[in-house]
């Protein structure tokens, strides 16, 4: 699995008149075999469990959402 | 009055009851990611029949796999791989993966573990000796994790002929560790996994021991044959059975409908077509929308999504467009709703009722182990 980048993706959350009360992390970005794809942080998920493996081997590093 | 005995004995080894078959999709009747000659190289991939990976390492050998309807006498599709640049020291396999919550009744690693006989046709266009793996992982997909393999040969005895091959396997009654579920029950239990071409030069992957449960990540022996290094050969499967017991009942023919549905449980996609498909949202913020995905069935844990262009609507029409990657939010193993978050719209209202979906794209949700 070639993965050539990876990027934290956060989601906000409102109260009832609109205004953001937290900002979380809840996907993860990334391009895998040349392709964009949406990762959730699950890690029975296989492209999250190689993701976090090759971050732990030091092969991959996930860069702070924007 | 009429005595009709049932006799009780023997039924195991002389009527097939239906459901004996663990493997999804053996008859390759299923093929929702379907296309010819979309190469693939990298080492998990998921892309000719339902449920067939396939596994390469070194990668200078090119392959092509498709879901063919060249087929032996009884079914109507094989899973086939084509060499397409050779090189002497690739590692291509292909298989199948099995979810821990499939074989917990196979009481690998206890002392009443069961014997499994597996069946299936192959096809390959060199005779010779062919391995076939087991592979039990303690962690999903982390290469190297794999804590016990068991390797044998087989034979094939023509070239480009159809030919019936059977692996009967007590399962290890040890290291139960490996094998209890304690990672999910969700997560791969027993990978079964055909060998096409092994690294000549590395050795990777290689064992001297067959027909024994070993520790370790071993897919093959050094007597494998290398397809890898002939341009143009092939290799076709089908009809993959893998039962409890010794014995090699018919194949369980099951509705294609009846695998679809335990294939969806892995992947799942809604093609578009011109906003032909849009689900139930809401505006999440003024960039975002958490929208509901209908899923044919529960899926086994949460989806990865591709890269899809969408747009959004409310009562009054057109709000919106992205080109931004939907990401599952929320998953439930019980749910048949997915709930997705997607960005990169401007102009929403927070908590306005919209439709989302994807423009002509189709969205793939990807549950693969």
């Amino acid at each position: 699995m070639n993965i050539t980048s990876a990027q934290y993706k956060t989601r906000d959350t409102y109260d009832d008149e609109g205004n953001v009360i937290s900002t979380e992390n809840c996907a993860v970005i990334a391009v895998i075999n040349g392709e964009t794809f949406g990762v959730p942080l699950d890690p029975a998920n296989r492209h999250y469990a190689e993701i976090m493996r090759q971050v732990e081997a030091g092969e991959l590093t996930i860069a702070d959402a924007e | 009055m009429a005595l009709i005995k049932v006799k009780t004995g023997g039924v195991d080894n002389s009527v097939n009851l239906g459901r004996r078959n663990l493997i999804i999709n053996g008859a390759m009747q299923v093929s929702q990611r379907y296309g010819y000659n979309s190469a693939q190289t990298d080492w998990n991939s998921y892309d000719a029949s339902d449920r067939m990976f396939k596994r390469t390492a070194g990668a200078s050998t090119s392959s092509v796999q498709t879901r063919n309807d060249d087929a032996p006498s009884g079914f109507i599709y094989s899973d086939k791989l084509t060499i397409t640049s050779q090189d002497s020291d690739t590692y291509i396999g292909r298989g199948t993966c099995l979810e821990w919550n499939d074989i917990s009744h196979l009481r690998a690693g206890y002392s009443d573990a069961k014997t499994i006989t597996l069946s299936f046709w192959v096809k390959a266009s060199i005779s010779g000796t062919y391995c076939f793996a087991y592979t039990s992982y303690v962690s999903v997909h982390s290469d190297g994790n794999a804590a016990t393999s068991y390797v044998t040969e087989y034979t094939v005895n023509s070239a480009n002929t159809w030919e019936y091959k059977t692996i009967t396997v007590t399962l290890p009654t040890s290291t139960p560790s490996n094998w209890d579920g304690s990672n999910g029950g969700n997560t791969t239990g027993l990978r079964l996994q055909w060998t096409q071409s092994r690294r000549a030069t590395t050795n990777s992957y290689e064992t001297a021991t067959t027909d024994s449960w070993i520790s370790g990540n071993y897919f093959c022996t050094s007597s494998q044959t290398n397809m890898g290094a002939t341009n143009g050969s092939t290799f076709q499967i089908t009809g993959l059975q893998l039962e409890v017991g010794n014995t090699t009942p018919p194949f369980e023919h099951r509705s294609v409908g009846e695998e679809l549905a335990l294939c969806q449980r892995y992947f799942q996609k809604i093609s578009g077509g011109s906003d032909a498909f849009v689900v139930a949202a809401k505006g999440q913020g003024t960039a975002s929308v958490d929208a509901s995905i209908p899923l044919t069935v529960p899926l086994r844990a949460s989806p990865t999504m591709n890269s899809i262009n969408s747009r959004s609507f409310s009562d009054g029409g057109f709000v919106a467009s992205s080109s931004t990657t939907p990401t599952a939010l929320q998953y439930s193993d019980n749910n048949t709703l997915l709930a997705v978050n997607c960005g990169g719209f401007t102009g929403l209202t927070n908590n306005e009722v919209q439709n989302w979906g994807p423009v002509s794209n189709t969205l793939t949700i990807d549950a693969e182990l």
